[in-house]
């Protein structure tokens, strides 16, 4: 079975698709890990780098303009993030059920008009978003009007700029994690939701012993997804807000892109990319060592 | 209708109504993106709701002749359709040892596929830029369709992978003893069995590149290399937008993506399922 010949057809079938995530995917971080720790003009090559220690680190955490702007985009971005998933689970969760038990009449439609937002490019997002949002005459506020709430100021104002680009958001993505979330409800079977109900298991009750408890691979796979996606936002704040009002929607990625290459402060942009990088590591992992806790007990 | 049947209908009343909410939240801004095509730009800013007042073709024309229209629809294309070949026929090669040979370091291999789905690559968007200079791939289509390829390949092994293992061991093992080689076995035999995979990673594959508006604007400076999302920003003037020009690039570059939706829904969902539509 590993003969020679065999072996060398297994590196020509790997080659090509090692090879360019390689490249492409983790040469580019692993430069960031490196160049974090340098003095580097992002208009220059690589090898103009020069060490500096954590001078970057230091920098971005410190008092000065650097290090206040980047405090507000990385609590911008972890805002954004925790806002978008906590929305974002409970809703599919709720619609997977709803169209789940509503089978079949109906649910096909349904789901096709749920997930056709995952089709929609960001950039029609965005555009369309601004133009509803608007705070005079936009459509939303329109609507708002007709059950009795006043006009919101949406992206306007720096208090509800960033939750408007949430709902954006949450708008696009949910009918995708809507679809996840049926896929794991079908693989619950009929049989243990009726063996519960002999028990005299109802309604809330078999929500919480049954359907979350099976349904956890789902929902950690999902937060994990929702979470490296959130975390990576730039169209809709370089279509719409540019990083405003008043820095309100200044998200990381933005940030980066703006010190690094307009600013051509490359070492800065990197070190603030490792600490997202470090911060989203953190996370994934807190998330998965609460699961195996869980299934110790 | 019995009573039991009836209050069965009764209490799925409210997650109807919750699910129609829903719905309608989805369908608003679609609805306002597609009569917003056919309006004047004045009527997008005075009317965002009613209908327009004449049915006109007239943006789609402008949209069409303003710009180039035409040649950014050619470059997405082009660089759509090469990112979905290769990435199509790199992952089957790579999932075929994967997933049918005992290789005592499978594990290390689908742990940097694994890492190539989890790591955040827009994080390094300016190393990557770099990167891209000194391998003089600025400006380059080919430089897009590598950068695509690379992000793309990761979830499409992983999701022919699973469709290979689930395939019984003697279907190549007759091949083997016929006389077939690994390539002849891997084209001939396994691949026509997973064609749903090859349909949902082509699928995936193509809406992801043919959205992507992030690279562009990366590595892409040249007006006449420009693919269809990124072009729909020259028509945002600093001073003055034609929003309806604007709408209507807009739906244009939608339209095969939202056709190829409405043909293919269920296999597209099912695809969801198998953990294709990951970014």
């Amino acid at each position: 079975m590993t003969g020679f010949g065999l072996r060398r057809s297994t590196i020509a079938m790997l080659a090509p698709s090692v090879g360019p995530i390689a490249v492409f995917v983790l040469l580019p971080l692993l430069l960031t890990l490196w160049l974090a720790f340098q003095r580097w003009s992002s208009q220059t090559p690589f090898s103009t780098a020069t060490f500096v220690g954590l001078d970057n680190f230091r920098e971005i955490f410190g008092a000065g303009s650097v290090g206040s702007d980047f405090k507000r985009a990385l609590t911008n971005t972890a805002l954004y993030s925790a806002l978008s998933i906590a929305l974002i689970l409970p809703l599919s969760v709720l619609f997977g059920m709803l169209i789940h038990q509503a089978r079949p009449r109906g649910a096909t439609l349904l789901r096709t008009i749920l997930f056709a937002t995952y089709m929609v490019p960001m950039i029609a997002v965005a555009l369309v978003f601004s133009k509803l949002y608007s705070p005079t005459e936009g459509p939303l506020n329109q609507v708002l009007g007709l059950v009795g709430i006043g006009r919101q100021p949406w992206l306007s104002s720096p208090s509800s700029a960033l939750v408007s680009l949430v709902i954006l958001n949450v708008w696009q993505q949910v009918g995708y994690f809507t679809v996840l979330a049926i896929a794991g409800l079908t693989q619950i079977p009929d049989s243990v939701y009726e063996a519960a109900k002999i028990d005299g298991a109802r309604g809330p009750r078999l929500f919480v012993s049954i359907t979350l408890p099976l349904l956890k691979r789902t929902l950690v796979f999902c937060a994990v997804i929702a979470l490296i996606n959130a975390v990576q936002v730039f169209e809709p704040v370089a279509l719409i807000t540019q990083g405003g009002p008043v820095g309100a929607t200044n998200v990381v990625t933005y940030h980066i892109r703006r010190v690094g290459i307009e600013r051509a402060q490359g070492g800065l942009g990197s070190a603030m990319a490792v600490t997202l990088l470090l911060a989203l590591v953190v996370a994934v992992s807190a998330v998965f060592a609460a699961v195996r806790k869980e299934k110790q007990r | 209708m019995t009573s039991l049947a009836l209050r069965h209908r009764i209490g799925q009343v409210p997650g109807w109504i919750v699910l129609l909410a829903w719905a309608a939240a989805v369908a608003l801004p679609l609805y306002i993106l597609i009569v917003s095509c056919f309006k004047t730009t004045a009527e997008i800013y005075n009317d965002k709701f009613g209908l327009p007042s004449a049915w006109t073709f007239q943006n789609f024309i402008s949209a069409w002749t303003h710009v180039d229209f035409g040649r950014y629809l050619l470059n997405s294309l082009g660089v759509t359709g090469a990112a979905v070949v290769f990435t199509v026929l790199f992952a089957a090669m790579a999932a075929y040892p994967l997933s049918r040979y005992e290789l005592k370091w499978a594990s290390p291999v689908l742990a940097f596929f694994l890492a190539g789905i989890m790591l955040p690559i827009r994080l390094a968007s300016v190393e990557l830029f770099t990167l891209m200079k000194e391998l003089g791939l600025l400006d380059s289509r080919l430089g897009l369709v590598f950068v695509y390829v690379a992000i793309r390949l990761p979830f499409a092994i992983f999701i022919f992978a699973n469709f290979m293992r689930a395939l019984p061991r003697e279907l190549e093992e007759a091949a083997r003893i016929d006389g077939a080689g690994e390539w002849r076995v891997l084209f001939l035999v396994i691949l026509p069995i997973v064609r749903p995979a090859v349909a949902i990673v082509a699928i995936f594959t193509a809406i992801a590149v043919w959205n992507d508006f992030f690279f562009p604007l990366i590595f892409i400076f040249d007006q006449d290399l420009r693919t269809v999302p990124f072009a729909t920003m020259s028509f945002i003037g600093q001073y003055r937008t034609e929003w309806g020009e604007v709408f209507a690039s807009l739906a244009l570059s939608m339209a095969p993506v939202l056709l190829m939706y409405v043909l293919l829904a269920r296999q597209i969902r099912e695809g969801v399922g198998a953990g294709g539509g990951l970014k």
